[in-house]
């Protein structure tokens, strides 16, 4: 199933940006004439301390090329297969058996402190050494203070053992039209790892993109893993199966993938051009169907800037 | 929503994780889990509606154990109670 979607989804990120850049535009054109009082699409930064004085750490230093990377992920297909496949196996919610091998190391159970006192359990991803990617009420919770007063981030977590070691983040982004508006189609969070915590150099990161073309969220195989709750929130499950279609004025997608509580934030992604890379954020639930938000061009340039500004030491 | 998680004894239970199965009128819900204190009082975020809420709650004795709830619409205030016990599920 993965292998079928590899092949008819051929197209490079870059090609995909400048031929689809026109309709993205008009897109957000849409977005920004909605708005009557706040720029949804503008970021929300909450960072009261200084990086540096992220001390509560236990991470552990070391990093690895690309090049490097590439070794590995090779070396792990060759004793696992194609990973969403030879992981999952079959279309249901399966533990992750093999957190420590990418792309699950890049995968993240948050513990979550609210600002009112209240804690709460969701997951992240890496998409750089200290950036990670989560849902907007993870890092952003109304009703419980605005923003969270700490997460620690515990990088492929597996009942007690934490392999990475950990880190605990102070310092939180989202968008207007979440933090303002707690519209669901702008669910979207990145924490900020300290600077002497950059665990991604460790896990390695998914890279990720936009597609304008709403059809590609239609029967397209894609994969979710997380850190659900009923597990107890301390075991990676994931599932593969198909997305089926876009929703919430094209800010999200549906698809028929099982998913707990504890899972918001967790990267949906697909295999293409021998890489993982995320299309959405998981951030709901319902009986029929479950959603991320999507990975749009407005997300995708804030993903970018923020990598760029919080680079390894 | 708030909930207090107890044994049968009424003890609360601290650290049990609390999450969603399904809301009701077929409704979304964020998939964000929730950790009891040590009251064994957890607020999970959802919309307070009347109806019938499906919850799973895991704690490192019992394991995981689903249960149902139908809730008024009109006791915002009162922490739902979820019972735990070994047979649950």
């Amino acid at each position: 199933m993965a292998k079928k979607a590899t092949s008819q989804a051929g197209k490079s990120q870059k090609a995909v940006s400048q031929n689809e850049k026109k309709t993205e535009e008009d897109l957000m054109l849409e977005v920004s004439n909605e708005s009557e009082q706040v720029d949804e699409t503008s970021s929300e930064c909450y960072c009261p301390f200084d990086l540096l004085e992220g001390d509560e750490t236990e991470a552990i230093y070391a990093s690895f090329s690309q090049k490097e990377l590439k070794e590995i992920i090779k070396k792990d297909e060759e004793e696992l297969g194609p990973l969403p496949e030879a992981i999952l196996g079959v279309d249901s919610r399966s533990r992750i058996q093999a957190p420590f091998k990418y792309p699950y190391t890049a995968i993240c159970s948050l513990k979550i402190a609210a600002k009112d006192g209240n804690k709460f359990i969701g997951t992240g991803f890496f998409v750089g050494p200290r950036v990670v990617v989560t849902a907007g009420h993870c890092v952003y919770m109304h009703d419980h203070g605005g923003w969270a007063q700490n997460i620690e981030v515990i990088p492929a977590l597996d009942g007690t053992s934490k392999p990475y070691g950990s880190a605990v983040s102070y310092c939180f982004h989202s968008l207007k039209g979440w933090t303002n508006k707690k519209d669901s189609g702008y669910d979207y969070g990145v924490i900020i790892l300290p600077e002497n915590a950059a665990l991604g150099q460790k896990t390695g990161w998914f890279g990720y993109g936009y597609k304008t073309d709403d059809s590609y969220f239609k029967n397209r195989a894609i994969t979710l893993s997380g850190y659900p709750g009923d597990k107890g929130g301390s075991q990676q499950w994931g599932m593969s199966g198909a997305a089926t279609g876009v929703t919430n004025g094209g800010r999200k997608f549906a698809y028929k993938i099982d998913t707990y509580g504890g899972q918001s934030g967790s990267p949906v992604w697909v295999y293409e051009n021998n890489g993982y890379y995320v299309r959405g954020i998981h951030t709901t639930g319902s009986s029929n169907s479950n959603y991320a938000t999507r990975i749009n061009k407005n997300i995708f340039e804030k993903i970018k800037d923020l990598k760029a500004k919080y680079p390894a030491k | 929503m708030d909930v207090k998680v107890v044994t049968v004894k009424g003890e609360p239970i601290d650290g049990a994780v609390v999450s969603l199965s399904s809301v009701p009128n077929n409704g979304a819900f964020p998939e964000i889990a929730s950790l009891t204190n040590e009251q064994g009082l957890a607020n999970v975020i959802c919309e307070y509606v009347a109806g019938e809420y499906v919850f799973s709650v895991f704690t490192d004795e019992y394991g995981a154990s689903k249960i149902s709830v139908t809730v008024s619409g009109k006791e915002e205030d009162l922490p739902v109670i979820l019972i735990v016990t070994p047979e649950a599920e």
